[in-house]
């Protein structure tokens, strides 16, 4: 009788235990370590998230958000004014992601998916001179663009060189 | 002949508890409702819900049970309302701009849906008083609802033209002073590394966060949880500058916080050292230590992820 007493406290004392614990573990919805849904992989080169970040936009309608990632030489040039030249070895790329909710914040968006990764950067053919390129990369997995006309490049080439440095004092 | 003894031995143990009981019911603690100054602008779908849930410790019409009214529990409970009172009280926040209210309710619902507020004890012995799911998708739609998308206008745009040529042009770096709890500025944040970016639609501000070496490795090794001494986190928050045709730009520079990992030296602000700076002019925030209190309370529901919110890129492929 007295071993049965002692069983059922200690096994209540068990239960309540993990009843506790449970509630503990239970409780709280676990986010990730990292965003790996918004990871960029695919046919880069260079890893743009290692340069500066120059500024950052967002297309409200779309649900996109950008973030424009720069070289020194880049960085530099965002903080000229319009008329500057753009350094020759600047390198530029405008990240686009689909947003996602913020799970530890209502009231937040943080990237998602992968939508593009725009480059802008010098390259040189042999004999001739340097000049500036647009590379355009769609999708996850990343994958250059192909139904590209040469004014849309022009035209992206020009806009994401002109875009000014957020003010970081 | 045992048995008695054992059961005298428990009258004596019992009846002891019974007078020390009664003896600590002398002891109440004054808890009062003072009178409501002005009580938060909602519709009263979103009040029933606050009333419900969150008065009797947020506000000056606290109505307790018969058991939050007996010592030693009353004890506990008169430490919670008062330090509910403090923090955040629906009775006053009236007086406060629409613009912060709303700030504050976003706060508040975040704190319900990572599963701080209620406090755990209140919700496991009021479960009449839980947020239910119905509650929380009500309080998020209303916030939704409210949530003002302003359109920068002229001001607004000649606002960060003025500030953006101003720290172009200068290669002045401004004399910073430390945080009142003796952090100092990070003057070597512009060369750690972006980790993401955030539109923060609540309070219509754009955030980039910068990680130090030892923060970036950390994400690298998966080593965030805990973070390693020495991680260091920038966050950024520029205005939202929207063009009224759904364009948003990084506009006029709000403000900069910082995080620094320091697991024995920060112990007593949950292992990280807290500071923020506003405006251009990097204007220390808080009048004294006590700040950091704000930081702590805000970052508690990520307790679990080492007091961080923000969920890192992946910056190395």
């Amino acid at each position: 009788m007295k071993t049965f007493s002692r069983l059922t406290t200690t096994q209540s004392l068990i239960f309540t235990l993990l009843v506790l614990v449970g509630c503990s573990s239970g409780s709280r919805r676990e986010s990730p370590a990292t965003n790996q849904a918004a990871a960029l992989v695919g046919d880069l080169l260079e890893n743009p998230l290692e340069w500066n970040a120059i500024t950052t936009q967002i297309d409200r309608h779309r649900s996109y958000m950008s973030t424009l990632y720069g070289n020194d030489p880049a960085l530099e040039h965002a903080m000229s004014t319009d008329d500057a030249k753009i350094p020759v070895d600047a390198k530029f790329a405008l990240v686009t992601w689909r947003q996602q909710a913020d799970p530890n914040w209502f009231g937040a968006k943080i990237p998602g998916k992968v939508k593009s990764v725009e480059m802008v950067y010098w390259s040189q053919q042999p004999g001739a001179e340097a000049e500036l390129t647009y590379l355009q990369l769609d999708g996850s997995p990343l994958r250059p663009a192909t139904d590209l006309t040469p004014s849309q490049a022009d035209q992206r080439q020009r806009y994401i060189t002109s875009l000014k440095a957020a003010v970081l004092p | 002949m045992k048995t008695s003894k054992r059961r005298r031995s428990a009258w004596i143990v019992g009846g002891s508890l019974g007078v020390l009981f009664l003896f600590l019911q002398l002891f109440r603690p004054q808890l009062c409702n003072p009178p409501v100054v002005a009580e938060i602008a909602v519709p009263s779908r979103v009040r029933d819900i606050l009333r419900k849930s969150c008065y009797d410790c947020h506000s000056n019409e606290t109505k307790l049970a018969w058991f939050d009214q007996l010592a030693p529990a009353s004890w506990l409970v008169a430490h919670d309302v008062r330090e509910g009172r403090r923090y955040l009280n629906f009775s006053e926040l009236g007086e406060l701009p629409a613009a912060k209210q709303q700030g504050i309710l976003f706060e508040a619902i975040n704190q319900i849906e990572l599963g701080a507020m209620p406090l755990r004890a209140y919700r496991w012995s009021h479960p009449d008083k839980m947020v239910s799911a119905d509650d929380l998708a009500t309080l998020k739609d209303y916030l939704i609802s409210t949530s003002p998308q302003p359109i920068a206008g002229a001001a607004e745009r000649n606002a960060t033209l003025d500030q953006w040529m101003a720290w172009s042009h200068s290669n002045a770096r401004p004399e910073v002073s430390p945080a009142p709890n003796g952090i100092p500025f990070f003057s070597d944040y512009k060369t750690w590394t972006a980790i993401s970016t955030t539109d923060r639609w609540d309070n219509q501000t754009m955030r980039v966060v910068l990680g130090n070496a030892i923060a970036v490795d950390a994400i690298r090794q998966r080593t965030t949880n805990p973070w390693p001494d020495g991680a260091a986190f920038a966050k950024v928050a520029w205005a939202q500058d929207s063009d009224g045709s759904g364009n948003v730009q990084a506009g006029e520079f709000k403000q900069i916080e910082f995080m620094v990992k320091g697991a024995a030296k920060y112990a007593d602000t949950n292992g990280w050292g807290w500071a923020r700076w506003l405006g251009a002019e990097l204007t220390p925030y808080g009048e004294n230590a006590q700040f950091t209190g704000e930081c702590i309370r805000c970052h508690t529901p990520v307790k679990s992820r080492d007091f961080v919110f923000t969920i890192p890129l992946e910056t190395s492929r």
